[in-house]
């Protein structure tokens, strides 16, 4: 029998990322401590120039998001490259009660402004470390708005790339505040900005239907995906109906990020197409370590349903490797049970508040477990051949309101 | 068996004779294992709601590994069983998002940190094992369903929600499982014994008051004679209360210095990974360590934060009364006494106001009020702890109630003991 290689992959990795921050470690103590600490405090007025405003009774909240060149400038120090987001909040208090702002509505688990000043320290002065832990604080949203006042400030978020999707939450005696923003963060283009929506079809091709001649269209043909030559690929297992900016705000809400454009680095021979297309957007859910989860695949269909949009979304689930950086040393694979993209989905959303109605129609035999089917790329996959049909809001839906229609009973193992 | 041993199974069934072959490539399809029953079942609780009754149960490290044949805990996968009976006339769904936001897949759990050869497309990533252990999500009325949903793991306490979703309703049940495998340090406390031949004394409310604005401002070192971080936190609660409130808040357990948690300490602070549970060094108050110690790491060893409670003697409305204290480490530094230290943040009374967030918005908060005690420093004059870093403080205390049962957070009352500091320290 052979046996095991001395050192395998994984452990020579391990063994590598040591080495690798030993001699980081050297470098770094040896680096002479002297950079002065410079900013840009000139640019923080173009931030706040461009900031978007919401209000609610005697209450205004501003906010806008730095991008990370902006950043940069701003706070002296590349706070992108170490996963920090800051978000610039100002909260006019026209109210005659004091007013509490929750940090932790903006994100759970936000750097405090010293912990910020911290983590970039190496390589200033003392006396610069000193003076960027103060501009740090003071550049920091208080939590206290007192009646007939205003305050502005950062707060140091993690970063995401894409729209910036977040709460505000105000808290007084008497009443609570919460502001829901979506915000563009300058300096990063989703691959949907790059789409024509309104060329993708003439309007003869449109096709509206109601509910039920809906339900007819859907379960007329089956929904794959196809290589560049009409290959069969794998199966689209979720329909999404809402129009694109509830769509969008919907899938932000649900924690899924917004992708760059790479339609231009595609392998044309493994990419799935729909329609004759490579999908118009694509997003990103991952877990806290970093591991990618999830990819949603959008296509917008020439189908309408009572003058709403109708969308195919296919979701690969990648699994393999444990971290990031392994899935980029070793790859990853799709999950072979193509349903429970989609199973994660539909749970993902609706805890996300982001689900209106849903509906199931049983589209076709199942690829049972023992006898997996394989696409054009020789992908193996399984399925219970159910259809998701979501509709998405992109005002909060409480669990309880999510209303079923009335097709097939949702897919289940006996 | 395990797949490489599979693969070259395989391979030595080419050189046989055809019926040899075929039972052996019915041998080399992975056929489900006999679900081992360990004690793990004896340690299911039961909860029933609505006409739905749901067991759940979590077994360790070593028996995940006998139950999959593969070392789940390694990999950061910690199955949890449920079993879940309808007795209610209408079909229901079990939802495991609400168990684990970031639950695994089942063949997802099956092929963690593949190896190259498996990489290719060529093998087969269909593992029925799994798939057939794991628990179905649809509840017809009058069934029963039971099996596994693959978790992230989570030592010490297991701590998580079984929502349960029917036509119209949603029954949600919380469940605190304690997994054998760490050796965490409230275990060992005797909280009967802490005061032994004295009363609990019970104090009205301005007795409370005055008595914890009295008290000693900071920790202290072993013998006593230096002052260390501030006591800013008083908790109300009883011991399940607190732990409840603080495992459903996200904080770890911490375990107790022995030699197994020292070499997991090292590693992490060598290879910078997150040893969740990691020992925290003793700050003393009333002649003795901290009773429990919680934490709640971020990227790494070195950015978490810490929490340390002491139990007194003194009762408020029937419950236990705590002093704590509570730092944000940003980072280690080096220092002459203790070699290495967390560096922590010195605005104490942010990471106070972060406590306060984290707990109501993850339910587990009654109310809160502020008391005086610590004693104020400015951020230009601020004060040390005992390894020396700085620290500045408008000089408040905050009263925490905790609940072990889900609060809205729009329920959380505020007690006017003090008037709120955020009032006075407005830039």
């Amino acid at each position: 029998m052979r046996s095991e290689p001395a050192i395998n992959p994984l452990r020579r990795f391990d063994l590598t990322r040591q080495f690798l921050q030993l001699a980081a470690a050297f470098v770094l103590l040896s680096a002479c401590a002297t950079q002065p600490f410079q900013y840009d405090s000139a640019l923080s007025s173009a931030v706040k120039g461009r900031a978007i405003t919401e209000t609610t009774g005697e209450v205004t909240v501003s906010t806008s998001v730095p991008g990370e060149e902006e950043t940069t400038s701003i706070f002296g120090v590349p706070m992108y490259e170490r996963g920090i987001q800051p978000v610039w909040i100002e909260v006019v208090n026209n109210s005659d009660d004091f007013l509490r702002l929750a940090l932790s509505s903006i994100d759970r688990e936000y750097f405090s402004p010293i912990e910020v000043a911290y983590l970039h320290r190496k390589g200033f002065s003392k006396s610069a470390r000193a003076e960027m832990e103060r501009r740090f604080y003071d550049s920091a949203m208080p939590r206290s708005i007192p009646a007939g006042e205003s305050r502005s400030g950062y707060v140091f978020t993690h970063a995401n790339p894409g729209t910036k999707s977040f709460n505000v939450d105000l808290y007084s005696n008497a009443n609570d505040y919460s502001f829901a923003f979506f915000v563009t963060v300058p300096g990063f283009i989703p691959d949907h900005q790059a789409v024509s929506f309104k060329d993708l079809y003439s309007e003869e091709e449109f096709r509206n239907y109601d509910l039920t001649g809906f339900r007819t269209a859907l379960s007329e043909q089956q929904w794959f995906t196809k290589s560049k030559s009409g290959q069969p690929g794998l199966p689209v297992s979720v329909v999404i109906v809402a129009n694109g900016l509830d769509t969008l705000k919907a899938l932000l809400r649900a924690g899924w990020y917004e992708q760059p454009d790479t339609r231009d680095l595609v392998d044309a021979q493994t990419a799935h197409y729909m329609f004759g297309r490579l999908p118009d957007a694509s997003f990103r859910t991952r877990r806290d370590d970093k591991s990618e989860r999830n990819e949603l695949y959008v296509w917008q269909t020439p189908l309408r349903v009572n003058g709403e949009v109708v969308w195919m979304g296919r979701i690969v689930h990648f699994i393999g490797q444990r971290n990031q950086i392994r899935q980029v040393l070793f790859g990853a694979r799709i999950d072979p049970n193509v349903d429970e993209g989609r199973n994660y989905f539909m749970q993902n959303i609706w805890y996300s508040q982001s689900l209106e109605q849903l509906a199931w129609l049983e589209m076709s035999d199942p690829v049972p477990i023992d006898e997996p089917a394989r696409d054009f790329n020789d992908t193996e996959y399984f399925t219970d051949g159910y259809l998701a049909v979501a509709w998405l809001s992109g005002e909060p839906v409480s669990l309880i309101e999510t209303t079923r229609v009335d097709w097939d009973s949702q897919p289940h193992r006996k | 068996m395990n797949m490489r041993i599979q693969t070259i199974v395989c391979f030595a069934v080419h050189g046989l004779a055809a019926s040899i072959i075929s039972m052996l490539i019915t041998a080399c399809a992975s056929t489900p294992a006999p679900i081992y029953q360990g004690t793990y079942l004896d340690r299911a609780q039961t909860q029933e709601d609505g006409g739905i009754r749901v067991t759940a149960a979590v077994p360790d490290a070593e028996e995940s590994k006998r139950i999959f044949g593969k070392p789940l805990y390694k990999l950061g996968i910690q199955p949890v069983w449920l079993k879940i009976e309808n007795r209610s006339d209408e079909p229901v769904s079990f939802l495991p998002v609400g168990l684990d936001p970031a639950y695994f897949s089942a063949t997802e759990a099956a092929s963690l940190d593949m190896n190259s050869r498996r990489l290719q497309q060529g093998v087969s990533l269909v593992n029925e094992r799994f798939f057939e252990a794991e628990l179905p999500l649809y509840v017809s009325p009058g069934e029963v369903q039971s099996g596994f949903i693959y978790s992230a793991l989570d030592e010490g306490t297991k701590s998580f929600n079984v929502d349960i979703l029917g036509d119209q309703s949603i029954v949600s049940f919380t469940f605190f499982i304690p997994v054998p495998g760490l050796r965490v340090d409230h275990y060992t406390v005797d909280w009967n014994n802490l005061y032994p031949g004295q009363e609990p004394n019970d104090l009205s409310r301005d007795e409370l008051i005055h008595i914890i604005e009295a008290a000693i401002c900071c920790v202290t070192d072993k013998k006593g004679e230096n002052l260390g971080d501030p006591l800013n936190l008083v908790i109300i609660g009883g011991v399940h209360e607190l732990y409840n409130a603080f495992i459903r808040a996200g904080w770890d357990e911490t375990e107790t210095i022995n030699r197994s948690s020292l070499w997991k300490t090292f590693k992490s602070f060598v290879g910078g990974g997150e040893y969740r549970y990691s020992p925290v060094s003793a700050l003393y108050v009333f002649d003795r360590p901290q009773d429990v110690a919680f934490q709640k790491a971020r990227s790494n060893i070195h950015e978490r934060n810490h929490l340390r409670l002491w139990l007194t003697n003194m009762r408020y409305q029937d419950e236990p009364v705590w002093f704590g204290q509570i730092s944000r480490d940003i980072g280690v530094r080096f220092t002459r006494k203790t070699i290495t230290t967390h560096k922590i943040d010195p605005n104490v009374d942010e990471t106070r106001e972060y406590l306060l967030e984290n707990l109501a918005y993850s339910q587990a908060l009654e109310k809160f009020a502020y008391v005086y005690g610590v004693g104020e420093a400015p951020i230009d004059q601020p004060r040390g702890n005992l390894t020396g870093d700085p620290y500045f403080t408008d000089g408040y205390r905050i009263v925490l109630w905790v609940s072990a049962t889900p609060v809205d957070i729009a329920d959380v009352d505020v007690e006017m003991w003090r008037p709120s500091p955020l009032r006075l320290s407005i830039p």
